[in-house]
């Protein structure tokens, strides 16, 4: 009998149950989806890194003489081994892409021989690379995304160096494991042997640009680096850890996405929980009459147990189906550049969907339990009892003024203030999650974040360039024949090792002999005054366990100088492993690691129009990707507004489509439980289109009203959404968002408001199907 | 005496499974204004649907239905809407009403939303206050529907019906959901309106409904079998009686 009421169920009230059904599956979809992204990227990092073959650390030296690095690894006991790759870092020669002009990013290229790799290097369908055919490149994808259309397989490359030039074509794209995350900046080019050897003998270069990069196997990553970077020609010396940060991104795009994932989520069990709460008061009635036929409550509740249980499962089945593909879309920026793990994912996305199945019963024995306490006659009169101790709306229609469209759907939401605030919320939460998007991403690209770069704000800034000019002097010379007066500085940066007490580690030190030290942004303590004083960043300080007042050891040039820590700063810069040294430290002999491009101020104070024609001229000579504002700056330092913008533009995609989605569903349960009401509104004289624009408006209302709360929440909200993300990259103290307020608190707001009102408007115009006469609400 | 309803003809057919069910066959019969007519007739007999048919509320197969002279056939949607709105009343049996409104919101709504009435807010709610005092149901004005009585509820729908000053009114069944008291109620107000130049068509199937109409029309699968019309003079014991006898002449 059960089984033919069930039967009768599912056929009667398709409408409902199609709504049930696909809220489950948006359920299963991003629970299933959600985890896989969690699973994928969070172990993906240690499957990749196992699988390349990564070390314990990892050092690039510059060695025009011979394997000096090597020579004294070797010689060290508390090395267990250790791998040499030779690459070439060209500091000249000119190199075009489909026929744009790359030569700018040479200084960021590492070339190697594909054959000569000391780890595993990984095509786009993760088969391993170990050879190169003549006259074929492989590149990063990193590289590709500096060129305005990116490169294809089967593009051209061709790059003079010295006297050799190679005409190239791309064949593939690498996953280099150890430069490979677009936050290092840098490039991998794998060429053929001989071509590789070709560029190795080529004439008129800088020998310089002959580098090792050692892989070493060590526990004593502290002595060793310390070592390493004391012998000078160091360019790059940092643990795993650093390196593993380096993919921080991907980890931040994948802990935005988590973010976004988990306030779908919550959106999703809302609209269920509200759905199934819905379709049970609907059948109150029915509920009723079994009552009083003398049917038990366990029994009642077990037969709607079944139906949930028969959607959820088929709901979930499908969700968990449709999860797959959305999963790959949305790790589809991280995969670019990794090799990810997914064995277990399948399984974790198939314990979500079944979590969902579990939630959608627990929801649907949550809801039931009214059936106890109603007794036959309150339930087949729909629960009501004919009491009431509340106003039961805060309107009257014989008191009001206004336009009777207007009041019926204000009216509407007031007689149903838990639906419609359950709704608010859904929106809210929906809008919220673009609108932190959107407050990350223009953070990410403003000045705001100046000082986690640690430069002061200059007019311009020139980077990329910096073997076009030897000095800051030849560079302001230049300016000067170009009728552009201008002072030009540039922050050095040093890899320097720290001693504190028996902790060693080796910090970037960022040092502008022509800045002030005072210049700078400082969250506690004061800048340093003297050449024996440093500023360290809070992560640096908490490795060292030192404080303001401290004394730190720094080796400069071979020399152990003491310095006090007089200030603490949050800094970008190198994870927020790094430090500022006093404006008068002698740093003559000291390896300089890099300088974060030129820093150009103008001594005579141009108008706008000036300015820009400044602007444009060093554009012109430089090249759009080389000259910035202080905004371009700061995001072609951390290069991931870009991502992020992308990230936010896709989930504008997935929330608009699921908004809509939710008013769709949502309008045609209110159509179909007000049916009746409907009916007799035309009986009585209303138009279809009268009756659309109720049920049209109090959708609006309600989103208008959630636009409100989100932009009211979407300030606190950010701070404590993407703050602990800053804080990942080294901004530990969090840091001042940049707001849009066109975007934020109008354009993105409306979108909203205008998806659920057109969600909600084509619904509606299902009305036209109810006739007046449809007054004993039979479907 | 003005004919404000005629119907020549009228046939309405639904279709169901792939079967064609004719539910009213050539209907032909009018009413005259201030008239009160009950339409009655065994199960599924056609009463209601001819009663949604000739008020617009649903569309006809074929026929002619004229509405205080209008043809009904050419109207569109919204003009059918706006003649039930200003023109017609309605009485359901199940004393539908929004339940979001309380009672009084619900009795000037029709008012509130007609183009045609230029009476301001308080002015409707003024009206609607008068009708509720004249069917004595003046104290449930803020309540809610669902604490009101099926007599209340069905009297708070007379009014509803009567705020624009409808030339007719439609009534589906007006006791069929009441006791006999309530009936009475529901059915004096009704004879009282009429009185006062109302014109009533209402379908039922109490005789003693019926025996207060001036007129019945009887329906046997979608057609008309006969009419009678009741002597106003005799009383209202009389009346039912030889409608009663009537009717079992004409099968009931």
């Amino acid at each position: 009998m059960f089984l033919r009421i069930l039967k009768k169920d599912l056929k009667r009230k398709k409408t409902m149950n199609c709504i049930l059904l696909i809220f489950v599956l948006i359920s299963a979809m991003f629970a299933a989806s959600s985890v896989n992204n969690i699973v994928a990227v969070t172990n993906g990092i240690d499957y990749y890194f196992e699988k390349a073959g990564m070390t314990d650390l990892f050092i690039i030296s510059s060695e025009p003489e011979g394997q000096l690095i090597g020579d004294m690894l070797a010689e060290k006991s508390s090395v267990k081994s250790f791998r040499r790759e030779e690459i070439i870092r060209p500091s000249g020669g000119e190199l075009t892409a489909n026929g744009n002009n790359m030569s700018a990013e040479l200084a960021f290229v590492g070339i190697m021989a594909a054959d000569s790799g000391k780890l595993h290097y990984f095509d786009q369908d993760n088969v391993e690379i170990t050879d190169c055919q003549s006259g074929k490149i492989y590149v990063t994808p990193g590289f590709s995304n500096t060129i305005d259309g990116g490169v294809k397989i089967g593009d051209k490359i061709n790059f003079s160096y010295g006297d050799v030039t190679l005409d190239l074509e791309v064949c593939g794209f690498v996953k280099d494991p150890f430069l490979g995350a677009e936050m290092m900046s840098n490039y991998r080019f794998l060429l053929s042997h001989d071509d590789y050897e070709k560029l190795r003998t080529a004439k008129g270069v800088d020998s310089a640009d002959l580098c090792g990069v050692y892989y070493v196997e060590t526990e004593d990553i502290e002595g060793v680096s310390s070592d390493v970077v004391s012998a000078g020609s160091v360019l790059f010396c940092q643990p795993q850890r650093i390196v593993r940060l380096s993919y921080i991104l991907y980890t931040l795009v994948a802990g935005i996405l988590l973010i976004a994932s988990v306030g779908l989520l919550i959106v999703s069990f809302m609209v269920m929980s509200f759905a199934i709460n819905f379709t049970i008061a609907e059948d109150m009635h029915e509920i009723g009459v079994m009552k009083a036929l003398g049917l038990r409550n366990s029994s009642i509740r077990w037969l709607y147990l079944v139906k949930y249980l028969c959607i959820s499962l088929v709901g979930a089945a499908i969700g968990f189906a449709a999860s797959l593909p959305f999963s790959r879309l949305l790790l589809k920026s991280v995969s670019q550049n990794m090799v990810l793990g997914n064995d277990n994912s399948f399984l974790f996305g198939a314990l979500s969907s079944a979590a969902v199945v579990l939630l959608t019963l627990a929801f649907c024995w949550h809801f039931t339990r009214k059936i106890k306490t109603l007794s036959p006659i309150d339930a087949v009169r729909s629960g009501q009892t004919g009491e009431r101790f509340h106003k039961k709306s805060l309107i009257s229609l014989n008191k009001s003024h206004m336009n009777s469209t207007l009041f019926m759907a204000l009216n509407d939401i007031f007689s149903s203030p838990k639906q419609f605030t359950l709704l608010t919320a859904v929106f809210a939460i929906c809008a919220v999650i673009i609108m932190v998007l959107a407050n990350a991403a223009n953070t990410l690209k403003s000045d705001k974040l100046l000082f986690l770069v640690g430069t002061t704000k200059s007019d311009v800034y020139i980077s990329g360039t910096s073997s076009l000019f030897d000095s800051d002097e030849e560079l302001e010379q230049f300016l000067e024949e170009k009728g552009i007066p201008a002072k030009v500085h540039s922050e050095g940066l040093y890899n320097l090792p720290v001693v504190a007490g028996d902790k060693r580690i080796g910090l970037m030190f960022q040092y502008c002999s022509k800045t002030h030290a005072s210049d700078y942004v400082y969250e506690e303590g004061s800048a340093p005054q003297h050449s024996s004083e440093v500023a360290l960043s809070f992560i640096a300080a908490e490795e060292l366990d030192v404080g303001i007042g401290d004394k730190v050891t720094i080796t400069i040039n071979g020399q152990d100088q003491q310095f006090m820590v007089t200030a603490l700063i949050q800094s970008f810069c190198q994870l927020g492993e790094s430090g500022r040294l006093h404006e008068s430290v002698d740093m003559t002999g000291a390896s300089l690691s890099s300088i974060m491009g030129w820093q150009i101020d103008f001594t005579d104070s141009p108008d706008k129009e000036e300015f820009q024609r400044r602007f444009d001229l060093m554009t012109e000579y430089f090249g759009e990707d080389s000259v910035f504002d202080a905004e371009g700056f700061v995001d072609d330092t951390i290069r991931s507004a870009d991502t992020v913008n992308s990230v936010k533009s896709l989930l504008l995609a997935v929330v608009l489509f699921i908004v809509l989605l939710i008013c769709v569903l949502m309008e045609h349960s209110f159509i179909s439980r007000e049916k009746q009401e409907i009916a007799l509104m035309k009986a009585l004289g209303f138009r279809t289109s009268q009756i659309a624009a109720q049920h049209t408006l109090r959708f609006a209302i309600v989103g208008a009203a959630s636009a409100i709360l989100a932009a009211a929440l979407c300030l606190p909200l950010t701070k404590l959404a993407i703050d602990p993300v800053f804080g990942m990259m080294g901004a530990t103290k969090g840091v001042s968002y940049k707001l849009e307020p066109l975007e934020v608190f109008i354009v993105y707001p409306a979108i909203i408001i205008a998806a659920v009102a057109v969600g909600a408007l084509i619904t509606s115009l299902s009305i036209k199907k109810i006739k007046a006469s449809d007054t004993s609400g039979n479907e | 005496m003005k004919n404000i309803l005629e119907v020549k003809d009228l046939c309405k057919t639904y279709i169901v499974n792939k079967r064609q069910n004719n539910v009213l066959r050539d209907l032909s019969f009018t009413v005259g204004e201030g008239e009160m007519i009950g339409v009655m007739g065994p199960s599924g007999s056609g009463k209601s649907t001819l009663l949604y048919t000739v008020s617009g509320m649903d569309k006809m197969t074929a026929g002619e239905v004229s509405f205080c002279g209008k043809k009904m056939n050419g109207l569109s949607e919204n003009d059918l809407a706006e003649m039930r709105l200003d023109e017609m009343g309605f009485i359901f049996q199940q004393m539908y009403m929004m339940k979001n409104l309380s009672v009084l919101d619900n009795i000037i709504l029709p008012a509130v939303k007609s183009r045609r009435n230029t009476l301001s807010r308080k002015e409707i709610v003024e009206r609607g206050r008068v009708l509720m005092k004249k069917l004595g149901i003046t104290e449930i004005a803020d309540n809610d529907i669902n604490e009101v009585s099926g007599g209340q509820l069905q009297r708070a729908c007379i009014c509803r019906s009567m705020i624009n000053k409808p030339a007719t009114i439609f009534a589906d069944e007006p006791t069929g959901a009441l006791n006999r008291s309530s009936s009475n109620e529901v059915m004096d107000e009704l004879e009282r309106l009429n009185s006062e130049g109302t014109t009533i068509m209402l379908v039922t199937h109490d005789v003693k409904v019926a025996a207060r109409c001036s007129r019945v029309i009887f329906i046997v699968d979608g057609n008309i079998k006969g009419e009678y019309n009741n002597k106003r003079e005799d009383t209202l014991r009389q009346r039912e009686r030889d409608l009663n006898n009537w009717l079992l002449e004409m099968g009931w």
